[in-house]
């Protein structure tokens, strides 16, 4: 890195020579229109080498011909890249992989694997939700994973038919604003929310794949008809819709609506750039309910990338203690394995009260966007 | 009688490469028809739904809306910057301009945040007369308003150039037969803009009609929301698809319906670039509402949202900025917005020139082919690119080539509008003179009529760059890896509750994208 | 004139537009050396036929040669920048963003800077405007302008220079004086020169030919006295010299009109009618009570003042008198010819034609009293 800065600094400071000596002389024979001949040369020739930069970087495909080499490995991440660049580094670091990764939401991730199809040069795919997973598997292009992976965690958290696992866990919360909302009202389950006292105070973000994920599993547990009955009791209330949970928080934040069914660990975000006093607290419902369902960010194997041993060692050590405390300590996510502690100030998994889904029952997301759609809260 | 030399000149310099830029942009009109036709019966349903109806229709009113208002308020500011007294007309032209350089989403945020229910102004007002909440700007409201401020200057500019450009002899000699100021301009200086007029007018409609950003924040569910919920959460690409050629087709229309009305502007344009200075309206105490008017617009799209970024950035260096990801990002922005802009008006002068000098069936077509890509949502753009880039070329595939012909499909329109404007102004006795002197048609295209234009070409560059510069999602799908561009920082860090960390990127976006837009508003104004 | 000195040859050459006939079945040769001038009325054609000869249109039917070498012709077609023809057009075409040294120079292809220089210099020279090299277009006058178009469309050596009514644009003034110059160094550079124009006077002045033009056809062609002395049609005499016409009968010796009695030798049989043609300057007049004609308006024009007098038929005519010799409007008049050459004669709008000469005409007797 210093070197290259070196050279990169010797041969500006000689082109800035050149550069100069040239306009000078331009001024000595009185013809300073060349002048602007000489910024668009300059500018062109900057954008050249850079352009030449950018268009030779390595595709990953281009297999690497040297031995000593780990080779490469091809992620594409629906997971932010502000949070999953640590781990992914540490573990480039540790095994010397060339780790390429594509960072977008996981549904464009998603479409754009679909779309590739059998050609996807990609190896892994990071998924923030069991949805992107499941539309990826069921086209096909999901590789088998290897059983003494899947053995490390809990069956629950793997999808039934071992085509992906999960990484690190989110509960279904109630965030409330500590201002204007006093904790001992808040119902025990999702139900009290359909309470008339709730109207207007209720925010939540419909197309978020986490509560799409949540209402699937109402309908799992509760049935279709309470399920309806529910969505339709929460929309009487007039719930203020956004598109992601971070604006969902936000609004709690800023008590633009009282409580908001977000996931778990954005809270923690929100309080690390704000601070302790950032007027919200999450609130785990009590009942046991699929109001506080636990779902996963997971990651499974693309059957068409070429680097399929580092893209199992990728996911083992997703799973390894390293990473899964990275999960608990920076993102504040529930760690899948046993062995991690749970950050601090989240109630334990154990103690959640977490409804016991399989994971492969909460994937179908259609029948829960349809459902949805019919009752208004998705166009 | 034509000799064989002159037609095949024409063909490999003219419509051989306009051929070869409307195939490109056809791409994602093929592969939207062959992911339509695996359509079942239910991706059907979705489309003909009564609810998808009233998100088409609900679309269309915003984008009339929009439409309208832009219209409403660029005339204005354009007359007023450049025909009456208006102190500080230089820089009220300049700041006008910029707002375009504000990426739709980062906008919507930041007036959510300012003008939010609960949001910084309530803030402000609450401690002084005690308002606790502000009347909800969401819905189409919200989205209406955030889509003019931001877009109005894409009508702005054009009026700009059509009325510095227009001869005064015109507005002088209706003065001179009894019309007060509203009758010149109604009469005679509003029929001369109506080209200009429709032209931008145009290229609103249809950044309004693709436009994600804003009404997602502004929770107004338009037609293209209903696109992406078709690729979120339904995985569904036939659905997607069939809606997305809905809006081809609302394309085609407002396309057929500029080049309707451009058609009887041909009048006018020969008019310009008459001898003689405009006279200076006086506005006496019209001075004060106009002064209001403008500095309302700046305020309310410059001046606001620069605030609630330099707040964020404050806060941001407290907690210890991180810098080198941020100036990486910033040099890769600027190389793909660079090279997108040299692409872009490259692969526009046969269309403009074809257009222009040598009018048809075909040179219509084509001009009206090459807007098909501005109304496309990103990822539409980029998933077909994915489509024909894995199969057909897989070398180029994730490469920065790639990614630039993505750009050149999404803002090819952008270059072609003030390219040929600039074109209608080199008369062609200028080609023909240099014809005569012996010189081919090449040499003269680049030794004459390329440095007339360079205005043209200039505006054109500099729309391109700011727009590319913004543009998020074929970025994170066809970029190389690890090639983040400010945009993606922006995106990166707001999706997860980062906004101090976003800051810095936006405000270097909003910065960077402003240098060419300030050159080229400033050097043609006249003193 | 043979063939092989002429430099522009045009063989029954045609251009439609759609339906519209702009040039139709044109033959001409332009000599070495010689200023051919095209006039005629708006829309005749005249300026299609210069876009012919310069290779901006491409023709129908015909053929046009340059040099002796076809340019266009069935089968053939040279592109304009191959053709070696200058052209100076009516709003300059000057390139505004180059200077003057920068115009001229552009179609030079001399590589040698040095010698570039020289021709730049000689042509400035030539056109009386040596200092003028690095001003821009918009900087110079509308004379100035022109000449340095003239001076750029002879800096390639062209084959022909083709002027399409270079000076429509300027005020009187710069116009008579740019006539001058400009004929004056079309010759100094010997250059051959086809100008195209609707304004007689400057098409008398400036060619050596002359060919008039109407609806697309050449109806006349010849030097610039023989055309105006003996126009083949009424459509040249009115158009050349505003000429006026009136009805007269063949008798013995000459031709019998409402002004009298016009001795004049004519080819025709005794009784036949024809129109005379006349023009201000063959008419005189005179007061006189009985005289049968009256001074409608005066016109004074300087040196000359123009009559418009009704005649006893009631038909309206123009004679031209000295400015000294004053007649009030409403003053009774006699009118007569006065020719000092033979009028020319008409039957249907063609010329009659005639065994007289020019020399002849001048000769002949003055009319009658």
């Amino acid at each position: 890195m210093a070197a290259g800065a070196l050279t990169a600094s010797r041969e500006g400071l000689e082109a800035g020579f050149i550069v100069g000596i040239v306009l000078v002389y331009l001024r000595r024979i009185s013809h300073p229109q060349g002048r602007r001949s000489v910024w668009v040369g300059v500018f062109a020739a900057v954008l050249a080498s850079m352009g030449l930069v950018a268009c030779t970087q390595q595709a990953p495909w281009e297999t690497v011909d040297d031995p000593a080499q780990s080779g490469s490995l091809v992620i594409y991440s629906g997971r932010s890249e502000s949070l999953v660049d640590p781990i992914i580094q540490q573990f480039a670091d540790a095994t010397g992989i060339d780790v390429m990764v594509r960072y977008g939401s996981t549904s464009e991730m998603a479409a754009t694997i679909l779309e590739e199809g059998e050609r996807s040069p990609a190896d892994v795919f990071f998924a923030q939700d069991p949805g992107g997973l499941g539309a990826v598997a069921d086209a096909g292009l999901l590789a088998q994973l290897p059983s003494e992976l899947l053995s490390k965690i809990d069956s629950r958290f793997v999808s039934p038919d071992g085509l992906w696992t999960g990484i690190s866990g989110r509960a279904r919360v109630v965030a409330y604003n500590t201002e204007t909302v006093d904790p001992d009202d808040l119902p025990d389950g999702l139900e009290g929310f359909t309470d008339p006292v709730w109207k207007g105070r209720i925010g939540l973000p419909p197309t978020n794949a986490s509560f799409q994920t949540m209402v699937t599993g109402l309908r799992q547990v509760w049935g279709e008809e309470a399920t309806r009955d529910w969505l339709e009791g929460i929309l009487a209330n007039e719930p203020i819709f956004y598109e992601k949970n971070t604006p969902t928080l936000a609004a709690v934040g800023t008590g633009e609506v009282d409580v908001g069914f977000v996931n778990h660990y954005y809270l923690y975000r929100f309080i690390a750039e704000e601070g302790e006093s950032f007027p919200a607290r999450n609130y785990f419902l009590p009942d046991g309910g699929p109001g506080s369902l636990v779902m996963v960010a997971g990651a499974g194997q693309v059957a068409s990338g070429e680097n399929e041993s580092n893209a199992i060692k990728f996911i083992e050590f997703m799973l390894s203690p390293v990473a899964q405390q990275y999960f608990a300590s920076s993102t504040f996510e529930y760690p899948l394995i046993e062995g991690v502690s749970t950050p601090p100030g989240l109630t334990p998994l154990a103690e959640l009260n977490a409804i016991d889904i399989p994971l492969g029952d909460l994937a179908d997301l259609r029948g829960t966007v349809a459902l949805l759609q019919q009752i208004g809260y998705l166009p | 009688m034509a000799g064989p030399q002159v037609s095949t000149r024409r063909l490999l310099l003219l419509y051989l490469p306009s051929a070869l830029v409307v195939l490109a942009v056809l791409l994602p009109v093929a592969y939207l028809i062959l992911r339509a036709l695996e359509a079942d019966a239910r991706s059907w349903n979705v489309l003909l739904r009564t609810s998808t109806l009233r998100i088409l229709a609900n679309s269309l009113i915003l984008t009339a809306a929009v439409t309208a208002a832009t219209v409403l308020l660029s005339v204005t500011l354009a007359w007023l910057t450049v025909r009456t007294d208006l102190p500080g007309r230089r820089i009220w032209a300049l700041l006008t301009a910029l707002p375009l350089v504000i990426p739709s989403y980062v906008g919507a945020y930041l007036a959510a945040s300012a003008l939010g229910p609960r949001g910084l102004l309530q803030g402000i007002l609450s401690p002084l007369f005690g308002i606790d909440r502000l009347p909800s700007i969401y819905g189409f409201p919200g989205a209406f308003i955030t889509l003019t401020l931001l877009s109005f200057p894409l009508v702005m500019l054009p009026v700009r150039a059509a009325l510095q450009r227009m001869d005064p002899a015109l507005e002088d000699s209706a003065r001179s037969l009894g019309q007060g100021t509203w009758g010149v301009f109604r009469k005679v200086t509003l029929p001369h803009l109506r080209p200009s007029i429709a032209a931008g007018a145009l290229l609103v409609a249809l950044y309004s009609l693709r436009d994600f950003g804003a009404v997602s924040i502004m929770r107004f569910t338009t037609f293209t929301r209903a696109i992406y919920i078709q690729y979120e959460s339904a995985f569904d690409r036939s659905s997607a698809a069939l809606l997305s050629l809905v809006l081809v087709a609302i394309t085609m229309l407002l396309l057929s319906l500029e080049l309707r009305s451009r058609r009887d502007g041909r009048r006018y344009s020969s008019a310009d670039n008459g001898p003689g200075k405009h006279a200076r309206i006086q506005l006496g105490r019209w001075r004060w509402p106009a002064l209001v008017l403008c500095a309302g617009v700046v305020t309310l799209a410059l001046v606001l949202p620069a605030l609630v970024l330099a707040y964020w950035l404050l806060r941001a260096l407290q907690q210890g900025p991180e810098l080198t990801g941020t100036l990486l990002a910033a040099g890769n922005s600027l190389v793909a917005s660079s090279l997108a802009a040299i692409l872009v008006l490259a692969a526009s002068i046969p269309i403009a020139v074809l257009a222009v000098r040598l009018p048809g069936a075909w040179s219509r077509w084509s001009e009206r082919l090459a807007h098909v890509g501005f109304a496309l949502p990103g990822i539409v753009v980029a998933l077909a690119l994915v489509f024909f880039g894995i199969r057909a070329s897989r070398f180029l595939y994730q490469t920065l080539p790639m990614l630039l012909l993505a750009y050149l499909i999404l803002f090819l329109p952008l270059a072609i509008g003030s390219l040929r404007s600039s074109l209608l102004q080199v008369p062609s006795i200028l080609e023909e003179a240099g014809r005569s002197l012996g010189r081919s048609p090449l040499e003269v295209f680049r030794r004459v009529t390329l440095p007339l234009v360079r205005p043209g070409l200039v505006a054109g560059a500099a729309l391109v760059f700011l727009t590319a510069m913004k543009e998020l999602q074929a970025t994170l799908i066809l970029s190389p890896f690890g090639f983040t561009t400010l945009a993606t920082e922006v995106w990166s860090s707001v999706s997860e509750a980062f906004f101090a960390r976003a800051a810095g990127p936006a405000l270097l976006l909003i910065l960077v994208s402003s240098v060419p837009m300030a050159y080229f508003v400033l050097r043609d104004e006249p003193a | 004139m043979t063939h092989k000195d002429s430099i522009v040859q045009l063989h029954e050459v045609s251009k439609r537009f759609g339906q519209y006939p702009a040039v139709e079945g044109v033959s001409l040769e332009v000599a070495r050396g010689h200023i051919l001038t095209v006039l005629g009325p708006s829309g005749c054609g005249k300026t299609t036929l210069l876009r012919l000869i310069a290779g901006f249109e491409i023709p129908d039917h015909g053929e046009i040669s340059i040099e002796g070498r076809p340019v266009a012709a069935p089968g053939i077609f040279i592109p304009a920048e191959t053709r070696r023809v200058g052209m100076v057009f009516q709003h300059h075409a000057l390139f505004p963003h180059l200077t003057v040294e920068e115009n001229i120079e552009f179609g030079i292809t001399e590589l040698n800077q040095m010698e570039r220089t020289n021709q730049v210099q000689h042509l400035l020279n030539l056109i009386g405007l040596p200092q003028l090299h690095s001003r821009y277009p918009h900087e110079l006058s509308g004379g100035q302008q022109q000449r340095i178009s003239l001076a750029r469309a002879l800096a390639p050596k062209p084959a022909v220079v083709l002027m399409d009514e270079p000076f429509s644009d300027l005020d009187a003034d710069q116009r008579l004086r740019l006539r001058d110059q400009v004929r004056v160094i079309l010759k100094q550079a010997q250059t051959t020169v086809v100008f195209v124009t609707h304004d007689q006077e400057e098409a008398l002045f400036m060619g050596d030919d002359m060919a008039i033009m109407r609806h697309g056809r050449v109806e006349q062609e010849g030097n610039p006295e023989a055309v105006f002395s003996s126009p083949a049609s009424t459509f040249i005499a009115e158009f050349l010299g505003q000429a006026e016409f009136l009805p007269a009968i063949v008798v013995d010796g000459g031709l019998s009109t409402e002004l009298g009695f016009l001795k004049q030798k004519v080819d025709l049989a005794e009784g036949e009618q024809v129109q005379v043609g006349f023009r201000s300057d063959d008419l005189d007049f005179a007061s006189d009570a009985d005289g049968g004609s009256m001074v409608l308006a005066r016109y004074f024009r300087g040196p000359v003042s123009l009559y418009r007098i009704r005649l006893g038929s009631g038909r309206l005519v123009h004679s031209m008198q000295p400015h000294f010799r004053t007649h009030k409007p409403g003053t009774t008049v006699r009118v007569w010819f006065e020719p000092h050459h033979v009028l020319p004669l008409f039957q249907d709008g063609r010329a009659v034609p005639t065994t007289q000469t020019v020399s002849d005409s001048e000769r002949a007797v003055s009319s009658a009293d």
